[in-house]
């Protein structure tokens, strides 16, 4: 009866890991991971005045600690443009700020900061790094 | 290389919402014809998708479905599409007047969806990025307006791109260059309709001779227009 339970159960944590990769292989957008941001472009602290008149690699420097600190969550959304000035990116919509954080646009791993609207489109309700391209 | 870990948004409540829309709307067949309908294969939007559906065999349970098939070959919309959409979208970046428009007129929600898809694969495609304000912004509405267009009327169409500029604190100078940009998408579309020379290759090569030309309205100008490329 033992051998029968052991027989059973691996096969089917075998299916189960399966289909659990099949659905984390679905297509749809990309983000990156605050771990994975820090890693990728550096942990410098967010500043706003330096993340407005900086490039994009002084903003993909400041990516990750502006997602781990939240500094927008809750904030009026046109405060965003307000401080750090106008957008170069999109996601979705023209009026989600979106700035672009890859130095080099050319190569098909292009980043970008984007900063989503709650429901009202009023305040900031969350900010992603998402892959502009390519998935 | 960091290999970025892949997380997927997936917007449960939009499921629900569409599925509720979808399933209530009075455009939608009962389910039974709508799983006879899916099962035979038959494709909606060809001229002959009434007589096809006529024809398929039916049983006790669909014995009066063919009576709807005009209905199912005009309003039905593939589950599947309906479970992509929901994957895909990011219910937070639509406006309040596209939720109204999206509750209101469900299957051309889907359609207008899928334009805008398309529009952004084809943005990809030939410019690598999606930008703001730049050549690939013009050329992103265009195609969207445009592809929009071949699918459902232009009031229609026009009132989807109007509301997906609605209610939200976009510089009136950008929402203005995304207007004259879809206004320029739906009458290329409609002139290649009426010449009966409508596809997307030659909408996106009437979308990159704009650009050329300076038909297309670019706020902040790169000066670099691509060749199209398949």
């Amino acid at each position: 009866m033992e051998k029968l339970k052991r027989i059973t159960i691996w096969p089917a944590c075998l299916v189960g890991i399966f289909i659990a990769g099949l659905s984390m292989a679905q297509p749809g957008e990309t983000y990156m991971t605050v771990a994975q941001a820090q890693k990728k472009f550096g942990k410098t602290a967010f500043d706003a005045a330096k993340f407005k008149a900086g490039d994009r690699k002084t903003k993909g420097e400041m990516a990750a600690d502006l997602v781990l600190k939240k500094t927008f969550v809750g904030k009026p959304l046109k405060s965003v443009t307000e401080l750090l000035g106008s957008p170069d990116g999109y996601f979705e919509n023209d009026a989600v700020p979106a700035y672009v954080i890859s130095a080099d646009v050319t190569r098909k791993d292009t980043w970008q900061i984007i900063f989503l609207p709650d429901k009202d489109w009023k305040k900031v309700d969350e900010v992603k790094i998402h892959k502009n391209c390519c998935n | 290389m960091l290999r970025p870990l892949a997380t997927h948004s997936r917007p449960l409540k939009l499921t629900f919402c569409l599925t509720f829309i979808l399933l209530s709307s009075q455009t939608v067949v009962a389910d039974t014809c709508e799983s006879w309908f899916l099962k035979s294969g038959v494709k909606v939007g060809t001229k002959d998708c009434e007589i096809d559906c006529a024809l398929i065999p039916s049983d006790m349970g669909s014995f009066d479905c063919s009576a709807q098939c005009d209905e199912l070959c005009k309003t039905y919309v593939n589950p599947d599409t309906i479970a992509e959409i929901a994957h895909y979208v990011e219910v937070r970046t639509l406006t309040p007047s596209e939720k109204s428009l999206i509750a209101k007129f469900p299957v051309d929600a889907v359609k207008a969806y899928l334009a805008k898809k398309s529009a952004l694969e084809s943005t990809r495609r030939i410019f690598g990025n999606n930008f703001r304000n730049d050549e690939s912004d013009a050329y992103r509405h265009f195609m969207w307006s445009g592809l929009m267009r071949e699918k459902i009327e232009s009031d229609r169409a026009l009132a989807f791109l109007n509301a997906h500029e609605a209610g939200t604190a976009e510089p009136a100078a950008e929402s203005q260059m995304d207007q004259a940009n879809n206004k320029k998408g739906i009458e290329a579309a409609q002139k290649l309709m009426d010449q009966g020379k409508f596809n997307q290759k030659n909408l996106e090569q009437e979308a990159l001779n704009g650009l050329k030309n300076g038909d297309l309205k670019v706020l902040s100008p790169s000066g670099k227009v691509p060749e199209w490329k398949n």
